[in-house]
């Protein structure tokens, strides 16, 4: 906000000033009205190529934005997926962790073949593999879902 | 507004651009034959279960710096001399979990320092393997939980 009057604020010009500006730096110049056409015309070319340049500028940030939101959506299932893989050691956990020490892992497998070697009757959860017999495979399928790399590999 | 949106697409361009270059894997197919200075190793995996008979192990190792796993075989005491459980997935890979147990009774079993698995790596143009073990969990003749120490050497190729 300027400091200074508008001209409208300013009321009637004291008497004699305007003389004495007159004459000091004569009376204002007179413009042709084919130069003012020209300039004015000049200054809406100008503006037109701006707008031009503005609108050009929002149509390129509207597509990246557009093409970023694109790539989140594609890339998020693998790449910002912290969401931990159901691991084959909690999920057989609680049928199989027969040393009741929370994980899956020899030890279990190790308690089964105990079990098996020492003749005793079998529970339905030493029949690891669901193959119909309780034997040294059963207490070998925990041995391998402990050792797996595969956190999906889950023994059902 | 507009400058915003520009940064937004320039960041989520360069993490895409990392991302997708990060699960990239060289092909090792594609390497020159007098790049590849490849050479085998083994690493010995020594548990020490003190004054308990051990009747169960489970462990991790892990190798960096361009190893790859090739082949593992059992221990030095008859009890675990047989090839342990592992995945076969873990071959030519640089992780692999290694467990074994044995029904033996506990006068048949390794008491103190046994080594437990030998673990055959393939070294591509590095001088010594880099390794970690780590102790998953171990079991005494009873089936109780002990714990032992682990340790694990390069060992000379037999």
């Amino acid at each position: 906000m300027s400091d200074f009057p508008r001209q409208d604020e300013l009321g009637e010009t004291p008497a004699g000033l305007g003389a004495e500006l007159k004459a000091m730096f004569g009376s204002a110049p007179v413009v042709r009205e084919d130069i003012d056409n020209a300039v004015l015309s000049t200054a809406r070319r100008r503006l037109a190529h701006r707008r031009r340049v503005r609108l050009a500028w929002q149509t390129v940030t509207s597509t990246a934005a557009a093409a970023a939101l694109a790539m989140l959506v594609w890339l998020g299932p693998w790449q910002w997926n912290s969401a931990p893989a159901p691991s084959p050691h909690s999920a057989m956990a609680m049928a199989h962790d027969f040393n009741r020490d929370g994980d899956l892992d020899i030890v279990d497998a190790f308690v089964l073949a105990r079990h098996i070697r020492d003749g005793e009757t079998p529970l339905a959860e030493w029949d690891v593999n669901h193959d119909g017999a309780v034997n040294s495979d059963d207490a070998d399928a925990i041995a391998m879902a402990a050792v797996s790399l595969s956190p999906r590999e889950v023994i059902q | 507004m507009n400058r915003v949106l520009a940064a937004v697409f320039v960041i989520v361009s360069l993490s895409a651009t990392m991302g997708l270059s990060s699960r990239h894997r060289p092909d090792v197919a594609n390497v020159p034959a007098e790049d590849q200075a490849v050479r085998f190793s083994a690493i010995d995996v020594f548990i020490d279960s003190g004054a308990a008979p051990l009747a169960a192990y489970q462990f991790e190792l892990k190798l960096t710096g361009g190893a790859k796993i090739v082949g593992l075989e059992g221990g030095e005491h008859g009890a675990f001399a047989e090839a342990p459980f592992y995945d076969p997935a873990a071959l030519m890979q640089d992780r692999v979990i290694v467990a074994d147990y044995s029904l033996a009774p506990a006068s048949g079993l390794p008491m103190g320092r046994t080594r437990v698995a030998r673990i055959h790596v393939q070294l591509s143009n590095i001088e010594m393997p880099q390794f970690e073990a780590v102790i998953i969990k171990a079991a005494s003749a009873d089936g109780g939980v002990i714990d032992v120490k682990i340790v694990a050497n390069e060992g000379a190729l037999p």
